[in-house]
């Protein structure tokens, strides 16, 4: 065998020697945190974890079939059969709207109307006349799930758009002065060019979160198959919900499960 | 072994090697077949060959997988994109050949290439973040509901991404043509004009139509670009409404689905696969 194939055999045999880490897939909400989360635990104790977005019901899917450790879940995957949740965060989700749509609030019921497709002009919301461009997510999303169910949306959502990822779906509203959309409220905020709507007076934050005054909140779960054994996989979980992963995640302004916000 | 033997076993070798390459060619193109269509198999039974094609409402929370609506806009994105994007390629590719200075032909040529090259997700996000809005500047009545993802938007980013090996494969034809016909063409007193329309054209017809196929089908199967500018409503296409293709609804769904669901979107990709066959087939090459 010549020389120089030995170092690339031994490149080739390297992955195989190391663990495989531990795969986490699903919402693209939680998305930034679990990133955030990842790199904290291999800084802090070297281990990898790799993050993949694709969706709740993408990653629910894969847990159960074996392709990932842990699910992101953004929704209460309750009913869903052979894995256990774990709650590690609490969310709101904010309507955002264009930053020049100066529309002051917007209710429960006119949510409902928007994506019914009953209300379909600015100007029944006392703002200037235009078409509401409804945007919404793909129909695997748990962000979509938790906020028609939040809002009490019994009939098939009508979109005008619908993007298959959070950051997409932000960057939609922001390029279109009539949209309207959904996501985390982590997601929107100052620079992210989209505007938080208040909800029936309310804005998202963890005051209103805590005081139950805001009304769309969710939890954030992470999945594990039932009787998951995996130390790795068991060991980053907990991570997640230890007080050093709960300060981790109230520094990106995201709510920990006790409620506790930075404020 | 004699010199003669052993060359005839090398031979031997040598085409059973390549036949063995080629019979693995097909035998993947005919598996891939038969694993979409055994796993389009549970829908089919389910709802009914003629009940998914006819159907125009795809509703997998209803249970309702009708396929006639994003066939169409398949059809409409591929054929409109085509219709846009083979008349500026054929222009371009009679400026490169005729108007162009000859020195300035390798640049062109070199800038074509390197643009082919560009992957397809640039042009939707470009599309995205660049047209969707002009869109909406420019037709403001029609685009208002929609924010500018429509199937006009599909359509204008389609013929972009396939100008490029459009205007390459068509540059290289008018340049065979150029061969065949274009010194007797000027030895009879054409002008430069008179040479690209009456002369070259005609003669690289044919190649033309069957550039603008190969163009359809690249229209056809292209998902991400789709995606990214057309809304995914899965309703039935109107140029100015949001839209949703076979190869977008595959990739805004397939991550996720399971049961019928899923089997009906490969009965999806059984579709696609015939849209994108379909064109191969019927073209001839005329002698």
């Amino acid at each position: 065998m010549k020389r120089w194939a030995i170092p690339f055999l031994v490149l080739l045999l390297l992955p195989g020697c190391t663990e495989r880490p531990v795969l986490v897939a699903g919402s693209s909400c939680m998305g930034r945190m679990m990133a955030a989360l990842a790199e904290g635990y291999a800084e802090r104790y070297g281990k990898a974890v790799e993050v993949q977005l694709g969706g709740t019901e993408l990653g629910l899917l894969a847990l159960r079939e074996g392709g990932c450790d842990l699910a992101s879940c953004s929704r209460d995957p309750e009913g869903y059969g052979g894995i256990d949740a774990f709650a590690v965060a609490v969310d709101a989700i904010a309507v955002v709207v264009h930053p020049s749509n100066p529309v002051a609030s917007v209710s429960l019921s006119e949510l409902r109307g928007i994506y019914a497709g009953e209300i379909t002009d600015w100007k029944e919301l006392g703002a200037s006349p235009a078409p509401i461009v409804v945007i919404g997510r793909e129909a695997g999303s748990g962000t979509r799930l938790a906020f028609e169910q939040a809002i009490g949306l019994t009939t098939s959502a009508r979109h005008a758009q619908e993007q298959n990822e959070t950051g997409l779906l932000r960057t939609a509203v922001s390029l279109c002065p009539g949209a309207i959309g959904y996501l985390s409220f982590d997601y929107a905020g100052e620079g992210t060019g989209v505007r938080s709507v208040p909800i029936e007076g309310t804005l998202p934050s963890e005051g209103t979160v805590r005081s139950r005054c805001y009304p769309l909140t969710r939890r954030l779960f992470l999945c594990t198959r039932r009787g998951e054994t995996r130390s790795e996989t068991l060991d980053f979980l907990s991570f997640c919900r230890s007080s050093e992963g709960q300060a981790l995640i109230r520094s990106l302004g995201i709510i920990g499960i006790d409620g506790e916000g930075s404020g | 072994m004699s010199p003669a033997l052993r060359r005839r076993i090398r031979n031997h070798i040598f085409s059973s090697g390549v036949a063995l390459c080629g019979g693995l060619g097909t035998a993947a193109l005919g598996a891939m077949f038969l694993f979409l269509l055994a796993g389009a198999f549970p829908a089919l039974r389910d709802q009914g060959l003629t009940q998914m094609l006819l159907s125009p409402v795809w509703e997998p929370s209803l249970g309702r997988f009708g396929l006639l609506a994003m066939f169409c806009a398949t059809i409409a994105v591929s054929i409109g994109a085509v219709l846009l994007g083979l008349p500026v390629a054929l222009f371009s590719a009679a400026f490169a050949q005729n108007l162009l200075p000859r020195w300035l032909r390798p640049a062109f040529v070199g800038l074509l290439e390197l643009m082919s090259g560009l992957p397809s997700v640039l042009f939707g996000l470009v599309g995205l973040m660049t047209l969707l809005p002009a869109l909406s500047r420019m037709f403001p009545a029609k685009m208002a509901a929609s924010g500018g993802a429509t199937l006009l938007a599909a359509i204008l980013v389609l013929a972009a991404m396939m100008l490029p090996e459009l205007t390459l494969a068509l540059l290289g034809d008018l340049r065979e043509a150029e061969k065949q016909v274009g010194p007797s063409s000027r030895a009879l007193g054409a002008t430069p004009m008179q040479t690209v329309f009456r002369a070259q054209l005609p003669a690289a017809g044919v190649k033309i139509t069957t550039a603008g196929l190969g163009g359809i089908r690249r229209a056809a199967a292209e998902g991400i670009a789709v995606l990214l500018v057309s809304g995914n409503v899965a309703r039935f296409p109107s140029l100015f409404s949001g839209t949703r293709t076979l190869a977008s609804g595959m990739i805004l769904e397939m991550g996720y689905a399971s049961g019928i669901h899923r089997s009906a979107l490969f009965a999806a990709a059984l579709l696609l696969l015939f849209v994108a066959l379909l064109p191969g087939g019927s073209a001839r090459d005329k002698k």
